[in-house]
This record gives C-alpha cells, sequence and structure tokens, in this order.
C-alpha cells in the first residue's frame, strides 16, 4: 500500500514537471517589508536594525527588500525589477539600492522611466522640471549582469507613509 | 545573504538625514489608521535570450511565472494618537467681577492623530502661586465646569457634554470652559484665578458615548492588527492648555479730613475746638479699580459731635440728617452713627471719586 502510494507521488512530480515551464519560473522573487528600529546598547550608543514592520503610523519609514533567486539551471538575463509606490507611501530620496542595477523612475504610473537625474515632469508653467521624491510613482531596476543558477539578486528601498 | 547584510548597513548610513528630514515636514493625520498598505514588484527577465513571462513577488516568495499570481506584501496603518489643545477666542486672561457667575474661557482641540477618537476632558484650579504668561495665580474660582461646543463656537444651552465624541483627524472642536468668582469676597481686583484645561485621547468605537482612555500597544508587535502609538507631545496621550481670569474690581480708598468752621466765641476767625464749635467733614471715596463701585454707604460713628445742617455729595445730593431725622433714604443719624447712602445709589466710576461733606457741632 505504501508502495503504491509512493508511486503515485512520484507519478504526480513528473506531472508536475512537464510542465516547468508554466508553473515553475526561473526566479523566485520574494518582498519583505520592514521598519527600522533604534537600539541603544549598555553603553548608550544608538544603532538600528530592521524588524517586522508591525507598528507602522504616518510619518513612519519601512523598508522593502525584493530579492531575486535564480531557482532554475540556467542563467537569467536582462532582468528588470519594477515596483510601483503603494499609493500611501512617498519614496525617500537616495533610499534606492541594487548592487549591479541601474536605478530609474518613472513620474508617469509607469509607462516611462529615466534615471533621477534625468526624471522631468510638467511644472506651473508649462516647462518641465526635475522629478521630485513625491512625484515618483515607480521604481525599478536594470541588472547590468546575469544572474546565474543558483545566485540571487537584490533590490531596496524605502518609503515614508504619507 | 550578503548583500542583503551590504544593503542594510547602507540604508542604516541613511537614517539619521532622512528622520531630520520627516521632522521637518509638517504632517497632517496622514493615511487613516487600519489601511492595509500593499506593495507588489515584478520582475521581468530573459533567458537565452527569450523572453520570459512576468513573474511577481510574494511575502514567502514566488516562482509561478504570470500577472495576478503575485501575492501582495502588506502592513497595516496603525493608530497614531496625537492632537493638540490650545487656547483660542479671546486670548489672554478673562475679565471676571468679583461674585460673576459662569464666565469662560475658550479652547480648541484638533485631532492631529489619523483615526476617529473621543477625548476626554478635565479642567481643575491651577495651584495659587502658579504662573501662566506672567499671571500669577492668587484665587480659586468654584463650579468649574467643561463644555463641548455644539458646532458654532458659542457658549449656548446646546453644549452639553464634558467630553468629545468621534473627532475625525483633521477635524478641530471648540471647547468652553465656565467657572463662577465666588464667594464674591475672595475675589479682589488684580486678583488671578489659573485654569487648565486637560484633554486625553479615547476610544471612538462606540458613537454617542464617551469611550475608554485608549492605552499605548507595548506587547508583541502584530502585523495585520491596528495597534496604537502615542504621537501626541510627550507622547503621553495627554495635552493640555491654561489659561485664567483677571479680576476686574472697585478699589476705594477713603480719606476723612476736617476743618474747623466757627466757634461761638470767636466766629470764623481763629476758631477753637471748643464745645459749641462747627467742624466741617470731608469724606473722600476714589476708587482706583478697574469696575465703577456702586450702591456705596459710608458709616460714620460719631462721639462727642452731632450731625446739623445737609449732607451734601459732590454730585449734587443732599439732604438733612440731623439728630432728629431718622428717615434713611438718603442719610440716617442713628445710635450716633451717622449712615450715607442706602438708597441713594451712590457710584464712584473706575478712576473716579465721590466726595460727601457734612457738618458737625462739638458737643
Amino acid at each position: 500500500m505504501k508502495t503504491l502510494l509512493n508511486a503515485v507521488l512520484v507519478l504526480a512530480a513528473i506531472a508536475g514537471a512537464t510542465h516547468a515551464h508554466a508553473q515553475q519560473g526561473h526566479l523566485n522573487v520574494t518582498t519583505i517589508v520592514q521598519k527600522e528600529e533604534v537600539v541603544v546598547d549598555e553603553n548608550g550608543q544608538q544603532s538600528t536594525r530592521l524588524v517586522a514592520a508591525a507598528k507602522v503610523v504616518p510619518g513612519d519609514q519601512v523598508v522593502y527588500t525584493v530579492t531575486f533567486a535564480n531557482v532554475s539551471d540556467e542563467a537569467a538575463d536582462n532582468i528588470v525589477i519594477t515596483n510601483p509606490l503603494p499609493a500611501e507611501m512617498t519614496y525617500v530620496e537616495g533610499s534606492a539600492f541594487g548592487p549591479g542595477a541601474e536605478i530609474e523612475f518613472s513620474a508617469d504610473g509607469g509607462k516611462s522611466f529615466a534615471a533621477r537625474e534625468k526624471l522631468t515632469v510638467p511644472d506651473e508653467q508649462g516647462g518641465q522640471r526635475q522629478a521630485r521624491a513625491e512625484d515618483y510613482t515607480h521604481i525599478r531596476w536594470v541588472m547590468r549582469e546575469q544572474v546565474r543558477a543558483g545566485s540571487q539578486g537584490v533590490a531596496q528601498f524605502r518609503a515614508r507613509l504619507n | 545573504m550578503k548583500l542583503a547584510i551590504e544593503a542594510m548597513r547602507r540604508l542604516s548610513g541613511l537614517a539619521v538625514p532622512l528622520l531630520l528630514l520627516s521632522a521637518q515636514q509638517a504632517l497632517a493625520a496622514g493615511t487613516l489608521a487600519g489601511t492595509t498598505v500593499e506593495n507588489l514588484a515584478e520582475v521581468n527577465y530573459q533567458v537565452g535570450g527569450v523572453d520570459q513571462e512576468v513573474i511577481e513577488s510574494s511575502p514567502t516568495g514566488n516562482s509561478t511565472p504570470g500577472a495576478g499570481l503575485g501575492v501582495t506584501t502588506d502592513f497595516v496603518v496603525d493608530n497614531r494618537v496625537d492632537f493638540t489643545l490650545v487656547e483660542s477666542g479671546d486670548l489672554g486672561h478673562a475679565t471676571v467681577t468679583p461674585g460673576e457667575l459662569d464666565e469662560f474661557l475658550q479652547f480648541q482641540l484638533t485631532n492631529t492623530g489619523n483615526a476617529t477618537q473621543d477625548f476626554l476632558l478635565t479642567a481643575l484650579n491651577l495651584a495659587l502661586g502658579s504662573d501662566v504668561d506672567g499671571n500669577i495665580d492668587t484665587d480659586q474660582m468654584a463650579n468649574i465646569e467643561v463644555l463641548v461646543d455644539d458646532g458654532d463656537d458659542v457658549l449656548d444651552a446646546g453644549d452639553v457634554d464634558n467630553w468629545v465624541d468621534e473627532l475625525a483627524p483633521d477635524a478641530q472642536i471648540t471647547i468652553f470652559v465656565r467657572a463662577d468668582a465666588t464667594p464674591a469676597v475672595d475675589f479682589l481686583a488684580g486678583d488671578v484665578a489659573n485654569i487648565e484645561l486637560q484633554a486625553v485621547a479615547a476610544s471612538a468605537a462606540d458613537p454617542g458615548n464617551p469611550g475608554t482612555a485608549v492605552t499605548e500597544d507595548n506587547g508583541p508587535d502584530v502585523i495585520d492588527a491596528v495597534q496604537i502609538v502615542f504621537g501626541d507631545a510627550g507622547e503621553d496621550n495627554l495635552e493640555s492648555a491654561q489659561d485664567g481670569y483677571i479680576v476686574s474690581s472697585a478699589s476705594l480708598t477713603v480719606t476723612k479730613e476736617s476743618l474747623l468752621i466757627a466757634d461761638p466765641f470767636n466766629g470764623g476767625t481763629n476758631p477753637k475746638h471748643i464745645p459749641g464749635a462747627v467742624v466741617q467733614y470731608t469724606i473722600t471715596v476714589a476708587n482706583a479699580g478697574t469696575e465703577a463701585a456702586t450702591n456705596v454707604v459710608l458709616t460714620d460713628p460719631l462721639t462727642d459731635v452731632l450731625p446739623i445742617g445737609n449732607v451734601t455729595t459732590d454730585n449734587g445730593a443732599a439732604d438733612s440728617c440731623t439728630v432728629s431725622d431718622a428717615d434713611a433714604d438718603f442719610c440716617g443719624f442713628t445710635g450716633g452713627t451717622l449712615t450715607i447712602g442706602p438708597s441713594a445709589s451712590l457710584d464712584v466710576p473706575a478712576g473716579g471719586q465721590l466726595t460727601v461733606t457734612f457738618q458737625v457741632e462739638i458737643q
């Protein structure tokens, strides 16, 4: 009986494998949200650590960390991570971080992206001005290098709750 | 993993200037407590130069390709209890006259937190000697009451509650404090009675009834629950504002001068204080206060002299008030005491004076 059950499980596994391209991508993508907590040690030295974003009130900052692990046996190329900013949050200037990535921003709902210093929005006089953090709607990380099988990358930014 | 640690290190380095930046911003109430903030990243990539289907993120990791197959990474916005209480209306201490009832002070309560709250209010006398804006407390008001405005910014019959029901984020409301300056004898010109109004945020869960004061959640963090964080000044869920009353009253100084007019032997020339001599008394009542003194009554026990002729005042009133005159409408003389004014409505205006003149004969 036990042998039979095992056989069924093996069959199921094979069935899953044949649909690998439909059911299983090459990357495993995780987003976590954390909050910085100030810790004071016995010598009065302040340091910070990231903890679960359990207690967040307006004005507080949280840190979003996107991890993308290549769980396949092939290298992944031209990886682009796009993260729309939640409507209730404002990007914290200078906080986007991603090793090996060009970081770009969008101020038009994700239609177009540009590096921070090149992104403009219409100003009140009918011209263009450089976009500010509160104008951003999306952030994206364009990876310069491929991520090999078994490796992973990270993209991170900080945002303030409005 | 090393990458993640590096990321944290970098972000930590940013913490101090960024926190300063946020402190400088004047935040309104902000995102409402209970709001779920969702975030979803998507990853596009190629394998061997071939576009692959998008993979969306999930809090625990997702590798199933396809739009809509990710799971948002969420947190719930917690309840920042924050509010301000300030003096409003006519700023500065209110004037009150001795014995005055229902004199009111006005305050404004603003909910600067991100959730609707009830507020519990308490008004109290500050201690003798307390200093509010340079006014040093000398008196205590009686029958202090808190009355929450019904929306018209005027203290009226509709203002009955001593607590605030369901004040929305960014909303404000006028609070009145009413008190009596009694007993009147305790309140002298220039006296000060300082008052403090205190407000505490309470649960708004029961509209129409005062909630219980909220307490901060210091226990384990719960991602999906609305927890309470004190964001008010001092982070103690207690705000107070101080104001007070200054007593406005008459301040009377009475002086009495005498002038020997004549004696039976020398007449008006170098008269002597001998029996039968006539002496003129002038009583001056000066009011250095800020309120008129009304219905002033003067009593003057006379020994060894008897009033003669009329008692006159410098506002033109005059009446005979001799030994035989027992009426008390303007003045009376009974039991050796001259009483001036019981029904004469003698007034001494603020900053003014009243002069009463009468003559007596030395017995």
